[in-house]
């Protein structure tokens, strides 16, 4: 065949074949909607018994038998009605779950089957606290690629309370070339959050490498525990800018007053980044004494440092709104701008 | 055979084979989109319904400013406005920008919003014209005002992202219906890669013939209009095929101005929109690539098909026709601008690739298609070609085309299953099928057009005439 017809024919051939595709999904779609009508109501149906197993008819539970043999219908189900609840209500509902075998078909869905589902059965596993379940979703974890499983997992393990040591996380977390992922910092925050100290003994661990101490840095910060402020202060000097920047922030977010001399040095960083986050962090601590510095960043070559130490400034109360009143009357007009437009977003008249 | 015949067939022959193998290099490039775009499509993360994904998502998920420049949309600005402002996302501030309109869009957002004029500290680092004033809401401290002299939509985006301080903004049409969650799901590779993502896509699709209550789309269905029943599965085969397959490579060169989230800060050192142009939103995009490979610096442009964006289409030709030649002269400046990305190995599979598409389909194709639509049925009725040639023209210009556009609406029914009922596939199936025989060629023609204006250098945008949201059942 030559080429020419080469193009008719395969042209006519493909031509065909899509249409031939699309009548069988045009079929499919047909046998679908039943299916999904099934569906509809059987969700409808499980998350009615749900409700009144909360409501003490334990002989719901009978009805639960069949539908709850769907792993991922009911993983979906348990998501939507058991993260509402806690108390007895919620005992209720995984106790009779429980006893009709959920667990394991949750345990088993871990690894079997649609990527949604194996999702599903590690975000409902998380509700009933059993050692088996702990131990089904480590194993889980250790064999798993998806980052968004693995998220799901991990969150699971928390709820459980049975996550695993931060460093071998956070050194998973770097090998995989995953340390920028935001929805691993929520996870590494809220373990942290648990456990302060063992994210301290990692950030002063001469071995753990600077990416593991930036994130942790940041979840230090959000942890509330002021026993970091000092360990936060020794590492802020390194050299490594993300590390700087993350030392800054965490001790803005903890806003004690012992930061003051971090807090001071960081606002004559060569990083813009630190000189905006110590502006930042002086404003939620309330530093007084670095108002001067806050003064002078208001004539900043960067936009944001200007802006942050105009935000400092004002929340500085008397003095701090004294000092931009100064500095909206000079004749620089970058300053007088940044003084003039924090005030009056403060609404406070120059 | 005389010499002169002989010589008068070698050159039919020769501009057939030029006509016909520059069409099949299209549909090659064609069908090798389709493949990607499965494979991107069926490994794509999973869709969780909207509670779910608020539980995954909502911590993670950066704050965004939405920015939406209006101009003369009195009759609508507060439909959208209130649309934009129930959006289901942790943390965003919806920034109007009145671009000089000279209706009583500003005085229609003051009364219905109780706006009053604040003061906000904000950096310049792009052009535009000036504003005339920043207006806030008491009761609504989400909703910000920014009301300038008129400038163009790309000076109103620039304006927009000078006094958003969002690390990410989002760039819409203000007549355009954004779905509930469509801010979660796009900010997703945001989320998982914050450091290489500078840009994302979502879909646009058709409203006409959706019922849309309160600027929310609460029932998908199909447009009564034929040419707005064309443009849904041209919609379909633009952003589900298209725009996924080359984000799957990297080289994705449009995301459409009605819908895209964006890096502030990438975008500034681009030098954000450029004004002047019609094709700003491509012409932004190109400029993200550039920069990112100048620098040598790891990034993506990413698109994400779930999160959906309404928008109404034309129903006029007139006025369809218009949209056309603009958007085609908006491609065609970003080329000449960018050319030369072509020709220069740094910038890999961006001027491999994304621009030897525009050229050989955005500039050369619509030429050459039209070309043989009038030589080789004339050459073949003079005896100069023999039937195979028309055949395997036929197959370039209309087979392949009914094989590409069922395709896209396969893909579409195979992964994503937004229309809701069997007959709209039936329907949509016949559409696609007929749309090679009429509305393709029509297509060319208002692009040829388009190249005429660009080689007039007309700036014009045309009115674009719109029945409005609130019209539709």
């Amino acid at each position: 065949m030559s080429l020419l017809g080469f193009l008719w024919w395969g042209s006519i051939v493909l031509g065909a074949a899509a249409l031939a595709w699309m009548v069988w999904l045009i079929t499919a779609r047909l046998v679908r909607a039943r299916r999904d009508a099934r569906l509809g109501l059987d969700q409808a149906r499980m998350r009615r018994l749900f409700l009144e197993i909360m409501d003490g008819h334990v002989e719901a539970a009978r009805q639960l038998n069949g539908p709850s043999r769907r792993a991922r219908l009911t993983a979906e189900a348990i998501l939507d009605i058991a993260g509402l609840v806690r108390g007895h209500e919620r005992e209720r509902l995984t106790s009779a779950l429980a006893g009709l075998g959920v667990e394991d078909r949750l345990r088993r869905r871990l690894r079997r089957g649609s990527r949604a589902g194996r999702i599903a059965a590690a975000e409902a596993l998380a509700v009933f606290p059993n050692p088996a379940n702990a131990a089904a979703l480590r194993q889980a974890l250790a064999v798993a690629r998806d980052p968004e499983f693995r998220v799901a997992a991990l969150n699971a393990l928390l709820a459980l309370d049975q996550a695993p040591p931060l460093w071998d996380l956070l050194a998973d977390v770097s090998s995989r070339g995953l340390q920028d992922s935001l929805l691993y910092e929520s996870v590494v925050r809220a373990m942290v959050a648990r456990s302060p100290e063992q994210a301290l003994t990692v950030f002063r661990d001469p071995a753990a490498s600077v990416v593991m101490r930036t994130i942790v840095a940041d979840a230090l910060g959000r942890s509330g525990d002021y026993r970091a402020v000092p360990a936060l202060m020794a590492a802020f000097p390194e050299a490594d800018l993300e590390l700087r920047i993350a030392c800054i922030r965490a001790l803005g977010v903890l806003a004690h007053p012992a930061a003051e001399p971090a807090v001071i040095a960081g606002l004559s960083d060569q990083a813009w980044e630190v000189r905006a986050a110590s502006a930042e962090a002086a404003g939620r601590i309330g530093l007084v004494s670095a108002a001067p510095l806050l003064v002078q960043a208001l004539a900043d070559g960067v936009w944001w440092v200007r802006f942050r130490s105009g935000e400092a400034l004002s929340a500085l109360g008397e003095k701090g709104v004294a000092s931009l009143r100064l500095a909206a009357g000079v004749d620089q007009d970058v300053v007088r701008r940044a003084a003039s437009l924090a005030l009056a977003e403060r609404g406070v008249s120059a | 055979m005389s010499d002169a015949l002989v010589t008068l067939v070698g050159y039919a022959q020769a501009i057939a084979w030029f006509v016909i193998g520059a069409g099949a290099l299209q549909n090659l490039l064609y069908l090798v989109q389709l493949g990607l775009a499965a494979v991107a499509l069926s490994q794509r993360p999973s869709i969780p319904q909207s509670t779910v994904l608020w539980r995954r998502y909502a911590e993670a998920s950066p704050p965004i400013a939405l920015l939406a420049p209006a101009y003369n949309e009195a009759l609508t600005i507060v439909q959208s406005v209130r649309s934009l402002l129930s959006l289901r996302y942790p943390s965003f501030e919806v920034i109007v920008v009145n671009d000089g309109s000279s209706d009583a869009t500003l005085r229609t957002l003051i009364d219905a919003y109780g706006l009053r004029p604040i003061q906000r500290h904000f950096d310049q680092p792009l052009e535009h014209q000036p504003i005339r004033g920043i207006y806030g809401a008491e009761h609504q401290p989400r909703l910000i005002v920014v009301d300038k002299a008129n400038g163009g939509k790309a000076d109103a985006l620039n304006a927009g992202i000078n006094v958003s301080r969002a690390p990410i903004f989002c760039s819409m049409d203000a007549d355009s219906l954004l779905e509930p969650d469509a801010l979660l799901r796009a900010v997703r590779p945001f989320v998982e890669d914050p450091e290489r993502t500078i840009a994302v896509g979502g879909t646009v699709r058709i409203a006409n013939g959706c019922v849309i209550r309160d600027g929310r789309v609460i029932q998908v269905g199909l447009p009564r209009s034929f040419l707005a029943l064309l443009q849904t599965v041209e919609y379909l085969r633009a952003f589900l095929m298209a725009r996924l397959a080359w984000s799957r490579i990297n080289a994705l060169t449009i995301i459409s101005g009605a819908f895209g989230l964006f890096r502030r800060a990438r975008v500034i050192e681009a030098g954000g929109y450029t004004r002047g142009t019609v094709g700003e939103d491509m012409e932004l995009v190109v400029k993200l690539h550039r920069l990112m490979r100048d620098k040598r610096l790891p990034y993506r442009v990413g698109f994400v098909p779930e999160p959906v964006c309404w928008t109404e289409a034309p129903e006029s030709l007139r006025v369809l026709g218009r949209q056309r030649s603009r958007w085609h002269r908006g491609a065609l400046e970003t080329f000449e601008r960018h050319w030369d990305v072509m020709f220069k190995p740094r910038y890999g599979r961006l001027g491999a690739l994304g621009f030897t598409y525009i050229l050989l389909v955005d500039i050369l194709g619509p030429v050459i298609e039209l070309l043989g639509y009038l030589l080789i049925p004339a050459f073949w009725a003079l005896g100069l070609l023999s039937i195979d040639y028309l055949l395997a023209f036929l197959a370039v210009s209309f087979t392949f085309g009914v094989v590409i556009s069922v395709g896209a609406l396969a893909l579409e029914e195979s992964e994503l299953r937004r229309f809701p009922r069997a007959r709209h596939l039936l329907i949509l199936t016949a559409v696609a099928v007929l749309e090679n025989f009429g509305y393709r060629q029509l297509n060319n023609v208002w692009r040829l057009r388009g190249l005429w204006q660009w080689m007039r250098r007309s700036q014009s945008w045309g009115t674009m005439t719109r029945k409005g949201f609130s019209a539709q059942a």
